[in-house]
């Protein structure tokens, strides 16, 4: 191997122990009579390992992190309950698949009236909560029924919820 | 990390407080730590923690375990920081470099004790000098230990990328600090 592949090795592979014994031995063999590889290795070494902390990648989150979490989940839990409450009255009177049809109708108008209702009234932060989770729960319903999931990352840049982790249908 | 009990994870999905708090105890240390190192700052990374789990709460009831739950966790909170740093980055092109940069220490176990600053100063130096994707390559490898293949699983990205990114940051790394070697022997002989 010439001098370019070795260096490429000794900064990845090599270094990370992600290559067999085979290229273990030729790398090392080269390394015997080149000095300048075996230069660059040291400087991985001395200059791009990253000291470790003894807990490794782990460290302690202040309290107020849960204390946050949690405020922001009770609050969508209490508003989930009563449009969930909702669904699963009209699911009981449809099939699964024209209960979903009509969720998303039922969805539809009550964000026409959020729409409608909230710009007269000035809203207050806990009216804007309530509209920004209708309207997200509204998109999520009209995702549902239109199986195109890309869009529920529509506000990232970095997809982070991909369908392949998750059984929807 | 090590693997969490599914379950846990099922008994969370369904909406099982107590399994969801077990479940932050038992991850929150790596999530908050993996976040911290790829934005640098404990405000950030504490932001990204929360919006970590309250999109994991969302959706724990519809994962279906085809993926290890810790890489889909990891991968979660890499996309959410990195989108955190975009944003920030958009919002505010010329920042006002706040109290706890990438310069300063800013977790109260390092303060406590000069060796630990020392070195931790040192890392948050070297990481700083990475883009936010080569910092994610890095101390999932060196920070977590993660192999390549479990890295472009966890980043979504295939293994070659991996390798690129970990060849340029350190290949970075090493210049620089073959820079500053160069700077000290300089300033000793003036
Ligand atoms: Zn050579």
């Amino acid at each position: 191997m010439r001098c370019f592949k070795i260096r490429e090795r000794l900064v990845t592979d090599y270094r990370d122990g992600e290559l067999g014994k085979r290229e273990i031995a030729q790398i090392e063999e080269h390394l015997r009579g080149c000095e300048a590889c075996r230069e660059l290795f040291e400087e991985v070494t001395r200059f791009a390992t990253l000291p470790r902390p003894a807990r490794g990648i782990e460290m302690e989150p202040d309290s107020r992190v849960w204390e946050n979490i949690d405020r922001k989940i009770s609050r969508k839990r209490g508003e989930a309950r009563g449009i969930r409450g909702l669904l699963d009255f009209i699911t009981m009177f449809f099939k699964p698949h024209l209960a979903l049809k009509t969720a998303v109708a039922f969805s539809l108008v009550v964000m026409i009236g959020v729409m409608i209702y909230f710009p007269i009234r000035t809203s207050t932060p806990i009216d804007l909560e309530v509209s920004e989770y209708l309207s997200e729960q509204m998109e999520m319903m009209s995702i549902l029924g239109s199986g195109d999931f890309e869009r529920l990352n529509s506000d990232d840049d970095f997809p982070i919820f991909e369908a392949d982790f998750f059984d929807w249908a | 990390m090590r693997e969490i009990e599914r379950e846990l994870i099922e008994k969370a999905g369904k909406g099982d407080t107590r399994a969801f708090r077990e479940l932050y105890d038992q991850t929150s240390g790596y999530v908050y730590g993996l976040a911290y190192r790829v934005t640098g700052r404990k405000h950030d990374a504490e932001e990204v923690a929360q919006d970590v789990y309250v999109r994991i709460h969302r959706s724990l009831a519809v994962f279906r375990f085809q993926s290890a739950f810790k890489t889909w966790l990891y991968r979660v909170v890499l996309n959410t920081a990195l989108n955190h740093l975009k944003k920030k980055r958009r919002i505010a092109g010329h920042e006002v470099e706040d109290t706890e940069g990438f310069n300063a220490v800013a977790s109260p176990e390092a303060v406590r004790s000069v060796e630990i600053s020392e070195s931790e100063l040192k890392l948050k130096r070297m990481l700083e000098r990475l883009n936010p994707d080569q910092r994610a390559c890095l101390v999932l490898r060196e920070l977590e230990g993660m192999d390549y293949q479990a890295i472009s699983e966890t980043l979504g990205i295939n293994l070659n990328t991996v390798r690129s990114r970990l060849k340029r940051a350190r290949e970075a790394l090493i210049a620089m600090g073959k820079k500053e070697v160069a700077n000290d022997a300089m300033f000793q002989n003036t």
